[in-house]
C-alpha cells in the first residue's frame, strides 16, 4: 500500500495472530507457523505504528515522542527488518538504495542509542504436545506414527541416550 | 476422571487391573458418568514362557493400536505415557507445563525444562532441603495462575538413564496438597562445572520460557497465553545454567527468601 506521498509504507499483519500484552512486552503468537514472538517495548511500538500510511520517518518521530529520547530512522529500519523476518508485516518500505545493513551492534557502537531502546524480538517454536512431554522409552517411541499430530515428537529416548524419537520412513524410532 | 477429563480403561483380565491403576495420573478418581472422552483397552497377553502359544500384550486407544509387545511392563509404559499426555493436553481449564515444582513457604518454585535437563535432580535436592514436593513432571496451572500438585513418585534416573520411581517420603519429604501462587520460576539446565549466575528475564520472555514447555501450546494457545502471564504475575523468572544440584537448590531457596523479604520491607 502507498501512502499520501506515494511511498510504500509498512503495514502490520493482523490475521491469524494472537496478541497479548505482558507488562512492557508484547507477545504475538502466529497461528500459521506455531511460533511465539516476544517484542520488547520499542519493537512493539514500531509494529503498532505500521498502519500502511506512516513512513519510516513518521514512525521514528512518533517513537521519539513516546520514548522521550532521540530516535534515528535506523532504529525503525532495524525493527522493520526483524518484523519482516518473522512475517509480522504484510508490506514494508523498500530500503533506500545504498543504505548499509543496520545491526544492533552497529547502532550501539556508533552511540546511536542506548541498548535498552533497541528493538528486540525473541522467538520460540511452540512445542507439540508430544515434544513438551517427558523423555520416553524406545517402546513408547515405536508406538507413535509419523502421520500422528505432532509426528514422532522428537522426545529424548530415556533408554537410548542421546537418541531422540524421530521418523524413519513410516515408523518412529529412537535415532 | 483426572483433572476434569474422563478417560475409560478396560482390561481383558482382572489380574491386569492393579497394574493399570498404578499407572494412571496422580489424583485420578472414578467418574460418576459412564461417558468418556478417551477409551483405552489394555489386553494382557499370556506371559507364560512354557506355553507354546504366546499372546502379546496390547494397548489400544479407541480403535488405534498403540503397542504390541511381549513385555508387559513395556506395554504399561506406553499406556502410562499416553494417558498422562492426553490428560495434560485436554484437561480444561488447566494448563500443563513440563516442569518440576516444589512449595516453599506457601509459594511455588517452578523449574520448567526439557527432559534430561536435570529437573528431577534439582527437585530432589530442594525436597531434601525442606521444600514440599509438588511434581517432577508437570506444573498444573489453573485459570487463576495457581499451581496444583501432580505428585507422582519422583522418576530418578540412574547412571544407565533408566528411571526408578521413588516416593517422596523416601527422600524424607512430603507432598503438598494445596494450590500455590508462583513465587519464583527457574529456567536452568545442568552443565558440569558451571556456576549458578542467574539473570532476570522480562515478563514476556518469562512467558516464552513457560510456553516452550507447555503441552497445549499448539492446541490451545489462547488458553496458554491467558493463563501463563497470571502464573508469573508476581514472580521473578531467573535463567542460568547450573552446576551441582545441591548448591543450586540452596541458592534458589535463598533467592526466594531474599525476594520475599525485600517485598515485605517495601
Amino acid at each position: 500500500m502507498k501512502n499520501a506521498t506515494g511511498t510504500k509504507a509498512p503495514r502490520a499483519r493482523k490475521d491469524q495472530l494472537i496478541v497479548k500484552e505482558v507488562r512492557d512486552d508484547l507477545l504475538v503468537y502466529d497461528l500459521k507457523t506455531y511460533k511465539a514472538h516476544c517484542l520488547n517495548d520499542t519493537a512493539a511500538r514500531v509494529w503498532r505504528s505500521c498502519d500502511g500510511r506512516r513512513t519510516v520517518a513518521d514512525i521514528a518521530q512518533r517513537l521519539q515522542r513516546d520514548l522521550k529520547s532521540p530516535v534515528k530512522d535506523q532504529i525503525v529500519w532495524l525493527a522493520l527488518d526483524q518484523l519482516e523476518k518473522f512475517n509480522l508485516l504484510t508490506s514494508r518500505t523498500p530500503k533506500p538504495k545504498g543504505m548499509p545493513q543496520v545491526s544492533r551492534r552497529t547502532l550501539i557502537r556508533t552511540g546511536a542509542t542506548a541498548a535498552i531502546l533497541l528493538p528486540l524480538i525473541v522467538t520460540i517454536s511452540a512445542p507439540t504436545a508430544l515434544a513438551a512431554g517427558t523423555a520416553i522409552t524406545e517402546a513408547v517411541c515405536r508406538s507413535r506414527f509419523p502421520t500422528d499430530v505432532g509426528g514422532c515428537g522428537g522426545n529424548p529416548c530415556s533408554d537410548k541416550p542421546p537418541k531422540t524419537c524421530l521418523a524413519n520412513g513410516n515408523q518412529c524410532q529412537c535415532r | 476422571m483426572s483433572y476434569g477429563l474422563r478417560v475409560g480403561v478396560r482390561v481383558n483380565n482382572r489380574k491386569a487391573l492393579p497394574y493399570v491403576l498404578e499407572r494412571l495420573p496422580p489424583g485420578w478418581k472414578p467418574a460418576k458418568s459412564p461417558v468418556v472422552e478417551h477409551l483405552y483397552s489394555v489386553i494382557m497377553g499370556d506371559n507364560d514362557p512354557t506355553s507354546n502359544v504366546r499372546r502379546l500384550n496390547l494397548v489400544y486407544w479407541d480403535a488405534a493400536r498403540l503397542v504390541s509387545s511381549k513385555d508387559w511392563n513395556e506395554a504399561l509404559d506406553v499406556f502410562e505415557s499416553q494417558v498422562q499426555l492426553k490428560v495434560a493436553e485436554y484437561a480444561r481449564p488447566w494448563v500443563f507445563v513440563h516442569a518440576g515444582v516444589v512449595g516453599w513457604r506457601k509459594t511455588a518454585i517452578l523449574i520448567p525444562g526439557l527432559s534430561l535437563s536435570g529437573k528431577t535432580t534439582l527437585v530432589e535436592h530442594l525436597v531434601r532441603a525442606g521444600a514440599t514436593y509438588y511434581s517432577d513432571e508437570y506444573a498444573v496451572v489453573d485459570g487463576r495462575g495457581r499451581v496444583h500438585p501432580y505428585a507422582r513418585p519422583l522418576g530418578i534416573r540412574g547412571p544407565d538413564f533408566r528411571q526408578v520411581k521413588v516416593p517422596v517420603d523416601q527422600l524424607g519429604g512430603k507432598a503438598g496438597s494445596e494450590p500455590l501462587r508462583v513465587g519464583l520460576v527457574v529456567s536452568t539446565s545442568y552443565r558440569a562445572g558451571s556456576k549458578w549466575r542467574p539473570r532476570k528475564l522480562s515478563a514476556g520472555r518469562a512467558v516464552l520460557e513457560l510456553l516452550a514447555n507447555t503441552v497445549c501450546a499448539r492446541s490451545q494457545p489462547e488458553l496458554a497465553l491467558t493463563t501463563l502471564p497470571k502464573a508469573i504475575a508476581s514472580a521473578p523468572v531467573l535463567k542460568s545454567v547450573r552446576g551441582e544440584a545441591e548448591e543450586t537448590a540452596s541458592a534458589i531457596l535463598e533467592e526466594l527468601d531474599s525476594t520475599r523479604t525485600f517485598a515485605a520491607e517495601t
